[in-house]
């Protein structure tokens, strides 16, 4: 979008900025007509934030604006990269938000968004008003940090699989194609990014695929970074199933039992201080360069670029940097008024960019808009957040958080002396029960959001 | 209007900065936090993962409290119940044992 584009976008929102969220805040007190909430993304955070809005209010009206007709989640997706599931499986149907709760559904795209008449253009000209909006747009993709990248090389020949969906199944058909003994190379993004522990669950997935499949195969994970979510379990797994090498610097706290090998065994992981940014691809050659100067060939390059939150946010002028700015009791941009983040594109200082937080927000955001409408004052939030990650299929470990806002800083903070990683000295039950309770979370998670 | 407990806690929290204050949590907004796993209101649909719909309220509280203090041990239960105090925990049983039993699928 151009500079020229943006200001059209953004005709009348400027007019908000300058007027406090109380002027412009309407309720259900003056008014005759229900209150319309409109809700932009059909994502985990939108769908969420939807359906418990209908399930607080039932009288107040909810319509979610979203580009496609069914959803594709990611979380789940790399069992579609190993076979354990199909693309089919990752669809969700709005059928049930629709149909049991009500809730309105116009697949469309936003053009224009009026945030002093509260008013919002589609891309059809249907026109439509709201008295709060709340903006669940996710995430988009910085390209141009990296020589030789670009999204025409992440459609074609780098897929990132970071949305679910044609990319899902470009880097699957990469993978199946591989030589027995190729080498796979998987590029984690920088901090934030959506689904923290995704990169090293893939890597783990891929690892017990190859195991069985291509026996030669190496996975060679290329980090900015010198650890990651859940980074001391992953490795116990992989060191237990997959014969890796724990690096010294992870070592601490690992229970006396684990292996010693002389050399990598199928997963390698390079962190930053080793060397282990990629600072240049080259799609020709199918290989990437390390920011100490090594030049690696991969079979498969699995490039999962940095990331910032959806474009619509930037065209809304709700970002600050790459990400959108919310005072935290009540979601709200501090940058409009009435206009409410959440999920990926929001800044949520502790809590993780995952589908189990949109969730959780979501539903601070239901409640506190239902008060809002209502003319009460918002009430005292909570979050949390739960993932599990299979280091195999049957061998599981989670991360938990429960949050709450620190009213002297405005900021969300985890509860101290609760939550963490799976304990390092966890019993071989512990961790079958985890990897079970992933396939559970996954049926419970995603009919909590939709269904 | 006459305010419940939840709305008098609120307002005291609202009175300013400095004030100190319990910071109420209700038990909807701390039990909707359990129910991406448990399911909405506790139904959960797979229950691999416990309902908590309709639980007993005295075996809630009991539940949690050994899970905080570890004479139980879970998976991540341990870990979570350790962010709740005695009046939270109380709080989220009340709120699930409000709902009928779920039944699964």
């Amino acid at each position: 979008m151009t500079e020229t584009n943006k200001r059209d976008f953004l005709k009348f929102l400027a007019a908000g900025t300058v007027m406090s969220s109380a002027v412009f805040a309407p309720s259900l007190a003056f008014g005759q007509n229900p209150a319309h909430v409109v809700v932009i993304g059909g994502g985990t955070g939108g769908a969420t934030a939807a359906k418990y809005l209908k399930m607080g209010d039932k009288t107040i009206r909810v319509t979610i604006i979203e580009t496609n007709d069914v959803y594709q989640r990611c979380y789940g997706s790399n069992e579609v990269l190993t076979g354990h599931s199909t693309i089919e499986d990752l669809s969700i149907s709005y059928d049930s938000l629709r149909d049991k709760y009500g809730v309105d559904f116009m697949f469309d795209t936003v053009t224009a968004v009026d945030s002093n008449s509260r008013q919002i253009t589609l891309e059809t000209g249907a026109k439509l008003s709201y008295d709060r909006l709340i903006v669940s747009p996710g995430i988009s993709f910085t390209w141009t940090e990296t020589d030789g990248y670009s999204e025409e090389i992440a459609n074609s020949v780098m897929p990132h699989s970071w949305k679910a969906g044609e990319q899902t199944l470009l880097l699957k058909r990469q993978i199946d194609a591989m030589p027995d003994d190729g080498t796979m190379i998987i590029v984690p993004p920088p901090n934030p990014y959506r689904c923290p522990p995704g990169p090293y669950e893939r890597a783990s997935l891929l690892a017990e695929m190859f195991q069985k499949e291509k026996p030669q195969a190496k996975i060679l994970v290329l980090d900015v970074k010198d650890g990651f979510a859940k980074d001391q379990p992953f490795m116990l797994g992989w060191n237990r199933l997959y014969d890796f090498q724990i690096p010294e610097t992870k070592m601490d706290g690992m229970p006396d039992d684990v292996n010693i090998f002389d050399a990598p065994g199928m997963i390698e992981w390079v962190p930053g201080s080793d060397g282990g940014k990629v600072v240049a691809v080259d799609a020709n050659a199918m290989t990437v360069t390390t920011q100490f100067g090594d030049t690696i060939h991969g079979d498969v390059i699995n490039f999962i670029p940095p990331q910032k939150a959806a474009k619509l946010a930037f065209d809304m002028d709700l970002t600050e940097g790459n990400w959108c700015p919310i005072n935290h009791l009540t979601m709200e941009s501090t940058r409009h008024p009435n206009i409410h983040v959440i999920g990926d594109s929001c800044v949520a200082d502790e809590m993780p960019k995952s589908g189990y937080s949109a969730n959780t927000q979501a539903k601070v955001v239901a409640a506190q808009i239902l008060h809002l409408l209502h003319d009460q004052e918002p009430e005292e939030p909570t979050w949390s957040n739960v993932c599990f990650s299979r280091v195999s299929s049957e061998y599981g470990v989670s991360v938990g958080g429960i949050y709450r806002l620190d009213h002297e800083t405005g900021k969300i903070v985890s509860t101290q002396g609760s939550g963490g990683v799976s304990p390092l000295d966890a019993s071989h039950q512990f961790n079958r029960l985890e990897a079970l309770y992933q396939g559970a979370w996954m049926e419970n998670f995603v009919t909590d959001s939709f269904g | 209007m006459r305010l419940g407990i939840r709305e008098i806690a609120v307002l005291v929290c609202l009175l300013g900065p400095g004030v100190a204050c319990s910071q109420s949590i209700s038990g909807a907004m701390l039990g909707d936090t359990c129910a991406g796993c448990h399911g909405t209101q506790g139904a959960a649909v797979n229950v691999t993962i416990p309902p908590l719909a309709g639980m007993n309220a005295e075996q809630f509280v009991a539940t949690m409290l050994a899970y905080r203090t570890g004479k139980q041990s879970g998976t991540i239960m341990n870990r979570v119940a350790r962010a709740y105090s005695d009046e939270e925990i109380n709080a989220m049983a009340e709120y699930f044992a409000s709902f009928p039993t779920s039944t699964s699928k």
